[in-house]
Parts: structure tokens; sequence; C-alpha cells
């Protein structure tokens, strides 16, 4: 990630509120204006990967049909903390191909090289 | 050294927004700037008209008026989460409080440009 990026993390379950469709439409206008972030799933935020989420028994899109259209916008980086996949039983989870898993050193980094990061 | 806040919590729920408005006075009484203040997703409700504080109880939606008035600071109102929570209607803006205006979350987005510090408040 360059040094400069935005990171936009969402730490809140997918459909526990409204907070993490908030954080990804916020990442969506970053892009709109040419400055596309780097987005970090983390928390119960990575709720939001396993596939196949049925809509009908929440009554709210579903948000991996959302990640999986970011690099249509140019949003190409998609870091997971490994930590949160692990402790919500999905550490074997297939991520989204343009998706990669971040450890602790990672993450550290990536919050602490971010030039604003926006927390939902 | 300029600053923008995100505020995502409404008044009336935990501490955040309470955080959000303690920072912003800290901020102009030390000299800053505050270059704005975005609410969005919840934190919408914090512009709401017609709302009355509990007795004894901070009224946190005057105090942010004052942080207008006393920063000359845009309080932004995402325009999206606004309709989301019934704080507007589109672009029309009766249910807000003097002070606040609608936005765009590019305004976020110019903001946050435009700022030394950018911090997000949130329960």
């Amino acid at each position: 990630m360059p040094s400069q990026e935005t990171l936009v993390r969402i730490a809140a379950a997918p459909y526990a509120g409204t907070r993490a469709r908030a954080g990804l439409d916020a990442a969506l206008a970053f892009a709109a204006f040419g400055q596309p972030p780097a987005v970090l799933l983390s928390g119960p935020g990575v709720l939001a990967l396993p596939p196949r989420q049925a809509n009908s028994s929440h009554g709210t899109p579903s948000l991996r049909k959302v990640l999986d259209s970011l690099p249509l916008y140019d949003i190409d980086t998609l870091w997971v903390c490994a930590a949160s996949l692990e402790r919500h039983g999905l550490a074997d989870l297939e991520l989204p191909a343009y998706a990669a898993r971040a450890d602790s050193a990672l993450l550290r980094r990536l919050l602490s090289e971010a030039s604003a990061v926006l927390s939902f | 050294m300029r600053f923008t806040l995100l505020v995502l919590s409404a008044p009336d729920f935990g501490c955040a927004n309470r955080h959000a408005l303690r920072f912003a006075r800290a901020v102009i009484d030390g000299g800053h700037e505050l270059a704005c203040v975005f609410f969005q997703d919840r934190g919408v409700l914090t512009a709401l008209k017609d709302c009355e504080s509990a007795q004894a109880e901070e009224d946190l939606r005057s105090a942010w008026q004052g942080i207008a008035r006393d920063g000359d600071a845009d309080l932004a109102v995402c325009s999206a989460s606004a309709a989301r929570f019934g704080v507007a209607d589109g672009r029309r803006a009766d249910n807000i409080l003097d002070g606040f205006a609608l936005s765009g979350l590019g305004d976020l987005v110019m903001a946050r440009g435009d700022s030394d510090r950018f911090l997000t408040f949130a329960d």
C-alpha cells in the first residue's frame, strides 16, 4: 500500500446495523473522486466475506456482492485481518481474488502508514 | 493545524458523539482550525430538529451549534444517511438544525484532502 493512501477500516458486523454499509459507501465515494482507498476488514467486519449470503432473511443486499464489485471502481486492495478470520471460524475461507490476509505486523504498518484512517 | 472529524454515533447513544464534541472544542480553544465535522450513519441524528434532551442532561445538539459559531466550522450532514434516518428528504432540510448543512460524501473526500488530521468517532 502506498504510504499516502486513505484506509477505510470496517470493523462493524455486516448486518448488525448500517455502519458497514456506510463504510463501503465512503470507500466508493473516495474512488468516485479519483482517490481509491485501501479497504481493511477486521473484527466482526470479516463476516461480510462468506459467499452465498442469503438476502431474504435480513432484507438487505449482500455486502459480499458489494465487496466483489470494488475492483470495478478501482479499489483493488482489500486487506483482511487474519486473526479476525480465525476468531470467527473463517480461517480457511477462500477470499476474493483481490483480497489478502494481513497479520498483526502488517496491520500495524497499514494503520501507521495510511494518510488517513476512516473507521466504521 | 486543520482537522476533519467524522462522527458516526448518535448524540443519545454511547460516548463517541460527546467525545467528538469535546475534541472539536479543544481544537478551537487550542487555536487550530476545524475544517469540517462530517456526520454520517447514525451521527446524522445530531442535526435533527425538535429533539429535547432529558433534564440535567447535556444538550449536545446546541453544543454542536456553538462549535459551528465559534469555530466557523462546517457541520456537514451526509444526505444519504439523513434520508435513511428521516433527518432530511432529498435536498429538503426542514428537519435540520441551524448551523448544520446537508452534504454529499464528496464533501467528506474534499475535507479529508484539505486537512492535516482526520479522526473518526464511533461507539
